[in-house]
């Protein structure tokens, strides 16, 4: 009995979801792991903070005439119990909150970009090396489909994931903070939930993937063709093949251009990050207003280093999509 | 309509001619086997008519359609085992089947789980957890799952034990082969798949030296075992080879009328190894070497395989 062909949606579901299964381990578990070592952190952290007594003295010199009297302000409690929302102007709290999305999101990218990078790396190169590239290719699926779902999946489809992680770990923080401070007698806990701006900020989040994707294209791109042309340790080449044509730019024309475009596509551009993070400060002052928004994704989205960096990406593209069809084994 | 047409292949990797000139016809209702010492190009034939390498001179087409250019189309219509399991080994059963049943449009699960449902194949298991006749029958039950018109198998039986091998082609002409379909199975143990043949292809360096029917290679081809006096006779008769075995000096003819053979001996239908090498001393194509007689001596005696032998590329 043979049915109908399988419609365009339904394979592409399928296309996604084998790579879902092989590549649970690092689109699902890293995520959830950082999650409760975010959450542990913060438990650790709050608990420290709110029950360590701690004085905080405050001392004015006052001159009157020939005397010069001193007094003293003292407040005793824990960190915690310290604070007070409540006397947090609007523009500040909004600063803060952002700061807080910006810090917590941090560690699940650049451990999304990680596993992205190795689960790209490998995803044409390691079913050459069991020789499970046969079996793939004796299904009726196109090696553009094969190239494309697998750049999907890792670009696209798993950052969902990550972002969910993302707000839980917020939510989770930002219970933990009320939960510690409403415990330790902070004020104006509730002004937290008001302000902290979770929604707007996950819907940067997911917008900022979605560009960050496109803008580094160019990245993944040459992974995938690294991938599939590479006999052995592709991590090697993808590494030392931009890094040699930068080294002889640099020597042959004394220019870095290619460094500058590979470090700015590298950058995660599109994604909010916290002050003086570790992965660049593209846009503005980094130690002013922290991560990116919708207006600058957007400017990103239209710019022409877009434009030329998606051009490159589609021919390492079709590169990596010749090399599949051409390589069966190592 | 042939199910696989080649004339004239030309494949070469740097200094090695793989496939020099290489011509294969296989019809439906048939299974042909294609035979030959390692490196004698068998593989790269299977991969040029799957589609997986590219030529550099002839033309195929298989089940109508250009393996190099219409792989995905090709595909709906062909299985394709391998000499080594290439099922993805991280994959649970029942994720393959799933997979198989979101992109292959002629694959029916029902029809793979009752092929499982007679083995100790769960369909929760990892397939990294499975033994190697496993391995094998979940293969087999994708393709019978997905009515394959044309069947490519590249040492399919390598590595398993004799039950197993049994088992498989039990399974492949009982459940799965009819006179609609095809066969083309390249493997080492060529005793074991003398009987299932209707046509065969001998390969030697990127040639086919004789593509023939079974009944006409039995009706053509003999061989006279002789002791002492008939040898003389025989020899002048024109043998293709002749060589010492316990029971007298055996010698190959073709197209030599078998009543005056038995005149000088025993007669028999050669063997397909022993056709072979007969052949290939005979042929222009060259001298074998001593390695692929050897090859072809372990298949003739029906030892095992060695499993470390891959299939030729």
């Amino acid at each position: 009995m043979s049915r109908p062909g399988a419609c365009i949606g339904r394979r592409w579901l399928t296309l996604l979801r084998r790579e879902w299964w092989e590549h649970r381990g690092g689109f699902l578990l890293a995520p959830l792991a950082v999650l409760v070592v975010v959450l542990l952190g913060a438990t650790l952290v709050l608990g420290a903070a709110s029950s360590q007594e701690t004085t905080l003295r405050y001392e004015t010199q006052e001159q009157h005439g020939a005397d010069t009297s001193t007094r003293t302000f003292e407040w005793q409690g824990s960190l915690v119990g310290l604070l007070d929302f409540r006397q947090w102007s609007k523009p500040e709290f909004e600063r803060r909150a952002a700061r807080f999305r910006a810090l917590i999101a941090q560690p699940f990218v650049i451990v999304h970009f990680l596993v992205a990078v190795f689960v790209l790396l490998g995803s044409l190169h390691d079913d050459r090396k069991d020789r499970s590239v046969l079996f793939w290719k004796s299904m009726p699926v196109g090696d553009v489909e094969t190239v494309a779902s697998k750049l999907v999946l890792a670009v696209w489809v798993a950052p969902l994931v990550t972002v969910t992680a993302i707000l839980l770990a917020q939510l989770g923080t930002l219970g933990l903070l009320s939960v510690f401070g409403h415990a330790a007698g902070a004020g104006g806990v509730g002004q937290l939930w008001l302000h902290a701006g979770l929604p707007a900020g996950t819907l940067t989040l997911l917008t900022g993937y979605l560009v960050q994707g496109l803008w580094a294209l160019p990245v993944y791109a040459w992974l995938l063709l690294v991938s599939a042309a590479a006999a052995k340790v592709p991590f090697v080449w993808a590494l030392l093949v931009p890094a040699g044509l930068a080294a002889l730019e640099s020597v042959a024309l004394g220019s870095a251009e290619l460094w500058d475009w590979l470090n700015a596509h590298l950058r995660l551009a599109a994604l909010p990050r916290p002050p003086g993070s570790l992965l660049g400060t593209g846009f503005g002052d980094a130690t002013a207003e922290p991560g990116v928004g919708l207006p600058e994704q957007l400017a990103l989205l239209f710019s022409a280093e877009m434009a030329s960096g998606l051009a490159v990406a589609a021919l390492l593209l079709a590169a990596a999509v010749h090399f599949r069809r051409r390589n069966n084994d190592l | 309509m042939s199910l696989i047409s080649a004339r004239g292949l030309d494949k070469r990797f740097g200094p090695v001619q793989a496939l020099d000139g290489f011509d294969l016809e296989l019809g439906p209702g048939s299974v042909l086997g294609l035979i030959g010492p390692n490196g004698s190009g068998k593989t790269t034939a299977l991969k040029a008519f799957l589609g997986l390498c590219p030529l550099d001179g002839g033309e195929v087409r298989v089940l109508g359609h250009d393996p190099a250019r219409e792989r995905k189309t090709l595909m709906s219509h062909v299985g394709y085992i391998a000499d080594v399991g290439i099922l993805p080994r991280w994959m649970r059963v029942r994720q393959l089947l799933d997979f198989a049943a979101g992109v292959h449009p002629r694959f029916d699960r029902e029809r793979a789980l009752a092929a499982l449902a007679g083995t100790d194949v769960r369909p929760d298991a990892r397939i990294a957890g499975l033994s190697k006749g496993m391995g094998v029958q979940l293969h087999l039950a994708v393709i019978a799952a997905i009515g394959a018109d044309l069947l490519v198998l590249d040492e399919p039986t390598l590595g398993l034990d004799i039950l197993n091998r049994q088992r498989f082609y039990d399974t492949l002409l009982g459940n799965w082969f009819s006179a609609e379909r095809g066969i083309l199975i390249t493997t080492h143990e060529v005793r074991e798949i003398e009987h299932l043949l209707t046509h065969v292809v001998f390969i030697h360096r990127g040639r086919a030296v004789l593509q023939a029917a079974m009944a006409e290679i039995q009706s053509r081809f003999s061989r006279l075992t002789v002791t002492g006096d008939g040898l003389a006779a025989a020899r002048a008769l024109g043998p293709l080879a002749e060589r010492s075995a316990t029971s007298g000096t055996q010698l190959i003819f073709d197209g030599v009328d078998r009543e005056s053979l038995a005149r000088l001996g025993d007669v028999a239908p050669p063997s397909l190894p022993e056709l072979f090498v007969a052949l290939l001393r005979d042929s222009e194509v060259g001298v074998l070497r001593d390695s692929e007689v050897g090859v072809l001596r372990d298949s003739e005696a029906g030892g095992p395989g060695n499993p470390n032998q891959r299939g030729s590329s």
